[in-house]
């Protein structure tokens, strides 16, 4: 357990997480904590089954409220915006740069105030909007939601109370830091960044309730301090709807869309299509219900921890996992810490070092750590063990793809466990086609990496290189445009797994183009092509035939009719002997031959 | 029935015939369509004559891409066959006309465009062996004829020195023409109407006993196969009267060695001894008509450079000469520049002179 203060650094960095902008912040709000909650309700699954024999699945609610309605004010002439009128109870207030404006003057229902040197006055008219003057020009206004709460709970174990403090109130805190297994949150950075945002733009502290099957509810207003400590304001213990979960509500300031790729919806939609043991329930602003049910019947394996492999340490790593490992002397470090050192290696290496194989593993300097990783990274080791990595499953992808998009084909692809600088990963690949699925154009691509949707930055995204780079024409598909991708009714979807996904920022929305990677995405892809080009030859060979054999049925009538005409045959006799020899399946078929003439 | 037509029509019944066999036999049916194009078409030194190869391509009726010409082809056969019992000639446009009908519960027609039923025709033309003149099937009638010859036609009797202005109007089909009686000692053929005019106004086939005869461009079927049976059954030299230039020179290319187009019918429309009477390069010089040389076109240029390399005139000194001559002078003189000299300078002086002095190319 490590805290570092960030709090203040990241308040000026919000592009880093990806709250840079107020659509973006919303689908981030959204995405961290749905991510925390799959990753606690599926750990709870396991553990479920574990003891029940009885499978355990996540159902996650997340709410968009409206919770303040504002007006801004645009100025004649002008099309920026100059300040926001907010109501507050039955009052008006005037906002300027989050901040509250005092009337400068007031007589009646006419307040004037003085936002910058400009004069604004409004009067209030009832229930109406009001009427605005901008240095005595009436202004425009227009509505606009200025804040969102934004709820999420889930079914998970719930947070033993004296944890949630540091869970939602401290960055990099959390469990998964220093640890490599296959999970959605990777930094512990998530979800207290959620909390950190809505303070920053709302001031309204994060509400959390958590209740373990033990426990009772708590519910914790919670705020991040500058130091990076949580401060709890408020704490009671309530009433709450589920046995055992957690939920957590932040107000934010943000922008909601209610479709496309950046939308909530969409968001939950393609979280659903690779979480098919996951129900989610998803209630928009305007308070209409979306139900993404779950289609599969058991959870997909347990992720297994595993411990780093020396070929993926870095400098940092190593030095601090030699300052926080337990194990007493070096050698068992390198033995029982990293993955896939021996005790003979861990000898060798160190009698080459010339490290006494019992010094503490706290006291190398900082050139013995430097020397120790080269040797490391040089030794002959074997390569990582794979089966800390859960993949969907081919047949769970399939069953999901197929209700979510209805298409008349699915193709579905889970390859083996590959490595890329000493990580495990793996990669899934999906293709389906037609059915349901319109044609928009360039084909969806719907990208994920550890089951989570990846939204933002598809060009830079070793993803969408991988789409690109294979030969779709190969494979059957017609209209191929000139960047590589697809055009038709097709939807691609691909999703890594690791234990620590190469994200190209800290933002989490594209995937590092290591070449180990994008090979393996291609081979996934060019499996799914392989099948698809089955089906759609399959398909165009069916409607060939049909076209043909109706084409020829046309023209028997009209053969026989002049044939006839020349030979005094009936037409009846010639016509029974043409339709002997297309029943024969005496055709021909090389359409080609003479055709130029 | 004309004795022709029932020749025709069995050959046509045995066509129909060897496609029952194949149904009969289970085949998939098909027709043996000598091939087209300009890879089956050569030049005959022996002969003399451009000439349609040996090359066959099977034409399917249960294939996709044929289906539509096979059945077009056949309904080509059963319209000249009605044709042939009724005695009764159609236009290619009418032939279009009867073809034409909707194939049942669709709405495609056996034949869209002419086009396509005046390809079937060739193709019965191929399969037959018969031009399709003989097949009852007229083009539009094109050309002018007048001069020191009687003739019968549909049982008219018709003297061609009595034909005023207009001339005889040369119809599509020339083979049932009968000849009755033959004065002339030969035949001017020329490119031009405008041509034409002029010496049946000076009465030129009086004075020289000979008979006239233009279209417009390209010698129609009906006249090259009319100046064929001359040349045959007469013996009477064809001389050639076309502008200088590349399209001239063509002109007298296909009557006399036949064309591409028609390769198959060669033995009966080429006219091996035709000679080319001008205009020549020398003409120009000697006539004074350098001013009226028109430049040349690059289409001209490239249309020379294909002629010079035809088979037929590579060996030919004095073609070569005309060509290398024409493409010196990079121009053009048109037939109807010899007025500058005079308005009866090419029936009184021009003609004359160069048919004494046998001034004409082979």
């Amino acid at each position: 357990m490590k805290a570092v203060s960030v709090a203040e650094f990241f308040k000026k960095n919000k592009h880093l997480l990806g709250f840079d902008s107020p659509i973006k912040a919303m689908l981030m709000v959204v995405k961290e904590a749905v991510d925390n909650s799959l990753d606690a309700t599926e750990e709870y699954g396991h553990n479920y089954y574990k003891k029940n024999k009885k499978w355990y699945f996540p159902e996650i609610y997340v709410d968009i409220k409206k919770e303040e309605y504002g007006l801004v004010i645009i100025p004649k002439g002008d099309d920026r915006p100059l300040a926001d009128i907010i109501k507050t109870g039955k009052k008006w207030e005037l906002m300027h740069f989050g901040k509250k404006l005092r009337a400068s003057k007031v007589d009646g229902n006419r307040k004037t105030y003085n936002v910058d040197g400009t004069k604004v006055e409004v009067i209030e008219e009832g229930l109406k909007k009001p009427k605005v003057y901008v240095e005595n020009e009436r202004a425009d206004i227009k509505e606009r939601t200025l804040k969102y709460r934004v709820t999420i709970r889930d079914n998970g174990p719930g947070i033993i109370e004296k944890n949630i403090p540091n869970v939602f109130g401290k960055l990099l805190y959390g469990s998964k830091f220093h640890r490599l297994r296959q999970s959605r949150g990777q930094q512990g950075i998530g979800i207290s960044s959620v909390v950190l945002y809505a303070q920053q733009t709302t001031g309204i502290p994060a509400k959390i309730i958590s209740k373990t099957e033990k426990g009772k509810a708590v519910q914790m207003e919670i705020t991040i301090a500058d130091n990076n400590e949580p401060i709890v304001q408020n704490k009671e213990y309530v009433n709450f709807s589920l046995e055992h979960g957690t939920e957590i509500s932040v107000v934010i300031e943000a922008d909601y869309i209610s479709s496309g790729e950046k939308s909530v919806y969409e968001f939950l939609r393609r979280t659903s299509i690779v979480n098919p043991h996951a129900t989610i329930i998803f209630s928009d602003p305007n308070k209409k219900k979306y139900v993404f049910k779950r289609t599969a019947t058991f959870l997909p394996p347990e992720p297994k921890e595993i411990k780093p492999h020396p070929y993926g340490l870095e400098f940092g790593k190593l030095k601090d996992m030699l300052l926080v490992t337990s194990s007493r002397n070096i050698r068992s470090f390198l033995m029982n810490d990293l993955s896939r050192v021996s005790g003979a290696i861990a000898d060798s290496i160190l009698s080459k070092l010339d490290i006494d194989p019992s010094t503490k593993p706290k006291e190398l300097t900082r050139r013995e750590i430097e020397k120790l990783l080269r040797a490391l990274q040089k030794a002959p080791l074997k390569r990582p063990p794979t089966d800390c990595l859960s993949p969907i499953g081919k047949d769970a992808l399939k069953k999901s793809i197929t209700e979510d998009t209805k298409a008349e084909f699915v193709a579905v692809v889970s390859r083996k466990p590959a490595v890329y600088k000493g990580i495990p990963f793996l990669v899934e690949a999906a293709i389906a086609y037609g059915g349901e699925i319109k044609n928009t154009g360039t084909a969806q691509r719907l990208r994920y990496a550890n089951k989570i949707p990846l939204v933002y930055d598809a060009a830079g995204c070793a993803i969408t290189k991988a789409i690109q780079e294979t030969s779709w024409k190969q494979y059957k598909v017609e209209n191929v445009a000139s960047n590589g991708l697809p055009s038709g009714p097709y939807i691609i979807i691909v999703h890594i797994a690791s234990v620590w996904v190469p994200y190209t920022s800290e933002g989490k929305s594209a995937i590092a183009g290591y070449p180990a990677i994008i090979k393996e995405m291609k081979l996934a892809l060019q499996e799914c092509g392989r099948k698809l080009k089955g089906y759609l030859s399959a398909k165009y060979r069916e409607k060939r035939s049909a076209q043909r054999r109706s084409l020829f049925e046309i023209y028997v009538p009209e053969l026989a009719y002049s044939l006839s005409k020349i030979t005094d045959v009936k037409e009846k006799e010639i016509i029974d002997g043409l339709k002997k020899v297309l029943n024969k399946g005496k055709t021909d078929s090389e359409v080609d031959k003479d055709a130029k003439e | 029935m004309p004795k022709n037509n029932k020749e025709i029509i069995k050959k046509i019944e045995l066509l129909g015939k060897q496609i029952l066999k194949e149904i009969k036999s289970g085949e998939n049916p098909f027709l043996d369509i000598p091939i087209r194009s300009l890879s089956n078409v050569y030049y005959n030194p022996k002969t003399k004559m451009i000439e349609l190869g040996l090359s066959k391509s099977k034409r399917y009726f249960f294939n996709v891409a044929h289906i539509r010409k096979f059945v077009q082809t056949i309904e080509a056969a059963a319209t000249v066959t009605e044709l042939l019992k009724v005695d009764k000639h159609l236009s290619l446009r009418q032939v279009f006309y009867a073809m034409r009908r909707t194939i049942k519960g669709t709405n495609i027609d056996v034949v869209d465009e002419q086009t396509e039923s005046n390809q079937a025709i060739e193709d019965l033309e191929l399969l037959t062996g018969f031009a399709r003149e003989e097949l009852h099937i007229n083009a539009k009638k094109s050309g002018a004829a007048a001069g020191k010859i009687v003739i019968k036609d549909r049982g008219d009797i018709i003297d061609l020195s009595k034909m005023g202005s207009g001339g005889w109007a040369i119809p599509s089909n020339t083979e049932d023409v009968e000849f009755k009686k033959v004065d002339a000692k030969f035949v001017l053929y020329m490119e031009k109407d405008a041509m034409w005019e002029r010496l049946n106004e000076d009465k030129f086939w009086e004075k020289n006993n000979c008979v006239i005869i233009a279209s417009q461009g390209q010698a129609t079927r009906g006249i090259r196969r009319l100046l064929r049976r001359l040349s045959d059954e007469y013996k009477l030299p064809i001389l050639v009267l076309t502008d200088f230039d590349p399209w001239g020179f063509y002109i007298f290319s296909v009557l006399k060695y036949g064309s591409i187009a028609l390769a198959n019918f060669s033995n009966k429309l080429a006219i091996t001894n035709a000679k080319f009477l001008g205009m020549r390069a020398e003409d120009i010089k000697k006539y004074g008509l350098e001013r009226q040389i028109i430049k040349f076109k690059d289409v001209d240029k490239k249309r020379l450079e294909q002629i010079k390399n035809y088979e037929w005139f590579k060996e030919n000194k004095e073609w070569q000469k005309q060509f290398k001559r024409m493409k010196d002078m990079k121009g053009k003189v048109e037939l109807d520049a010899l007025v500058t000299r005079g308005i009866s300078f090419v029936s009184e002086k021009y003609l004359p002179e160069k048919i004494k002095n046998k001034d004409w190319i082979e």
